[in-house]
């Protein structure tokens, strides 16, 4: 192809050629024609019949292999490196432009001896593990010295009470209930995340729970393999999956750590949860809140547990958690 | 001597991947055995004290603690004097140490189910894992490397690096004051109860 591009280009630079080809009258043997064959002289200096090419001055065609389309700057002579030495030194800039010639012998020494990549800083691995713009830092930390309060003297003595109230197999029980319960958050978002395989399994486990497990109490599905470990969706992860990127962190009040983009999955998550949808459901509000109490009541639990986990032994808590956060809603995205 | 140069190049190849499974199989049996040794001990802790106390020599061994803070604190390292770099890796593991061993429950011990084991650079396994403890599912992934036989580099579980962690929360210690204000931060919180 770049062999057929090159011809006008050589046709052009040998038009300028051919005033000086009349004026120094050449031999016969200096004009010749390009055919399929290669260059061939072009006997008695006129074309052959039925011919439609052009008459060429040998001295302008010659060279041709050298006129690419874009000539390197420097077009050094490269002589084909001896395959007997496969040790190829570095290749300088110079060199590169020779590499971009049609020797194809350079080429692979291209491969073989790559341009060191720019050395990565050992000490700087950890750079751009967990960035996140913290346009609101000030305000962020205020709200999560707040609920670092409310979590320490309100949260933390209610989910004290929860868990000495009730034994560890009825919470357990009220934990897979409500997680049972919660099944259209993950089919829905499985959906529209492609992952079909992924809600079929999320029904299939659905209705295992729900029937052989009595609505939900035991999660039989544990048992089997296939069903005990699906990964989780959300709607703030289905976002992520369709491209879209966290935005800014938000420390929300009560609820804690955020990106704008996962604040926003919340709301599906919320309406796609069927607690929520008790009141709008003709259930009266006090009803509505004994059965959504205890679920509010073990994600507490479990939140606190986190949120201690991130803290204790942190250097300064209000980073761990947004570094903690940002880091597992990666890992949850990338599922 | 083109066809030499190609069987030297596909024998090359062939040899490449045993070299990595080899030393994967290596990273992933010295894994196997630290963290088998880590639990015989818990299961002989009473509490988390203790076993922060009984484990610290064992953990001081098989996780390189010199790489760990040199990459949380970043390239600011290098401004770190000598004895500023030694004493801030001696209070980065108590730290380390005290955070693993805080997670233990008595009485409870984990289930550790190895999953596959990948090399991203003939020098580093990254071997994942699923742990169930406390009746959760928690993916761990190990981070190792051969720095005078393979060693623990990092933690990450659900995700969370370890080191990229406290990278964060050091960047902008650094930022503020230096190693000074690093070291002073890392003994502010080794000191906390």
């Amino acid at each position: 192809m770049k062999k057929f591009l090159s011809i006008p280009l050589v046709t052009a630079l040998v038009l300028c050629g051919l005033n000086t080809v009349s004026a120094n009258n050449p031999s016969n043997d200096d004009i010749v024609i390009i055919t399929k064959d290669g260059i061939q002289p072009a006997r008695s200096g006129k074309l052959p019949k039925n011919s439609n090419g052009t008459l060429f001055l040998r001295s302008a065609v010659e060279p041709a292999p050298k006129a690419t389309p874009k000539p390197s700057p420097k077009p050094k002579p490269t002589p084909a490196p001896s395959i007997s030495k496969p040790t190829p030194k570095p290749i300088k800039p110079a060199q590169k432009t020779a590499v971009e010639s049609k020797d194809p012998t350079i080429r692979i020494q291209k491969k073989a001896a790559p341009a060191p990549a720019p050395a990565v800083d050992d000490l700087d691995e950890y750079s751009q593990v967990a960035n996140i713009p913290d346009p609101a830092e000030p305000l962020n930390r205020g709200t999560f010295w707040l609920n670092h309060q409310l979590y320490n003297y309100l949260l933390r003595p209610v989910s004290k009470a929860y868990e000495f109230i009730l034994p560890s197999p009825a919470r357990k029980a009220i934990h897979n209930v409500f997680e049972n319960v919660e099944y259209p958050v993950r089919v829905v978002n499985h959906a529209l995340q492609l992952e079909f395989k992924r809600a079929d399994l999320e029904t299939r486990k659905f209705v295992v729970n729900s029937v052989a497990g009595v609505g939900g109490v035991l999660r039989v599905s544990d048992r089997i393999p296939e069903l005990a470990n699906i990964p989780s969706a959300d709607t703030g992860q289905t976002f992520a999956k369709w491209g879209i990127g966290h935005g800014a962190y938000v420390v929300l009040p009560v609820i804690g750590p955020r990106s704008v983009r996962d604040t926003v999955g919340m709301a599906g998550d919320y309406a796609l949860n069927p607690v929520s949808w008790l009141s709008y459901g003709g259930v009266t509000g006090a009803a509505a809140l004994a059965i959504s109490g205890p679920s509010a009541a073990r994600n507490m639990n479990e939140r606190i547990n986190l949120y201690d986990a991130a803290t204790q032994n942190a250097i300064d808590p209000y980073i761990a958690v947004r570094t903690g956060y940002i880091q597992y809603r990666e890992k949850a995205a990338s599922k | 001597v083109k066809t030499r140069s190609v069987l030297l190049a596909l024998t090359l190849l062939a040899a490449i991947p045993n070299a990595f499974s080899a030393s994967t199989a290596d990273a992933e049996a010295f894994l196997k055995k630290s963290v088998n040794e880590v639990v015989s001990i818990a299961k002989s802790s009473p509490n988390s004290t203790a076993l922060a106390d009984s484990a610290r020599p064992l953990l001081l061994k098989i996780i390189n603690f010199d790489a760990m803070t040199r990459r949380a604190v970043g390239p600011g390292w290098r401004q770190f004097t000598a004895e500023q770099q030694k004493e801030a890796i001696r209070l980065f593991s108590t730290l380390i140490i005290r955070t693993y061993s805080g997670k233990f429950t008595p009485g409870e011990l984990p289930e550790i189910t190895y999953k596959a084991a990948n090399s991203p650079t003939p020098e580093r396994v990254e071997v994942s894992t699923t742990t169930l403890y406390k009746g959760s599912r928690y993916n761990v992934i190990y981070r190792l490397e051969e720095i005078d036989g393979w060693r623990i580099t990092d933690v990450v579980i659900e995700g969370v690096s370890m080191v990229a962690n406290y990278r964060t929360q050091f960047d902008a210690e650094f930022k503020q004051g230096g190693a000074d204000a690093v070291l002073g931060a890392l003994k502010k919180s080794v000191s906390a109860p």
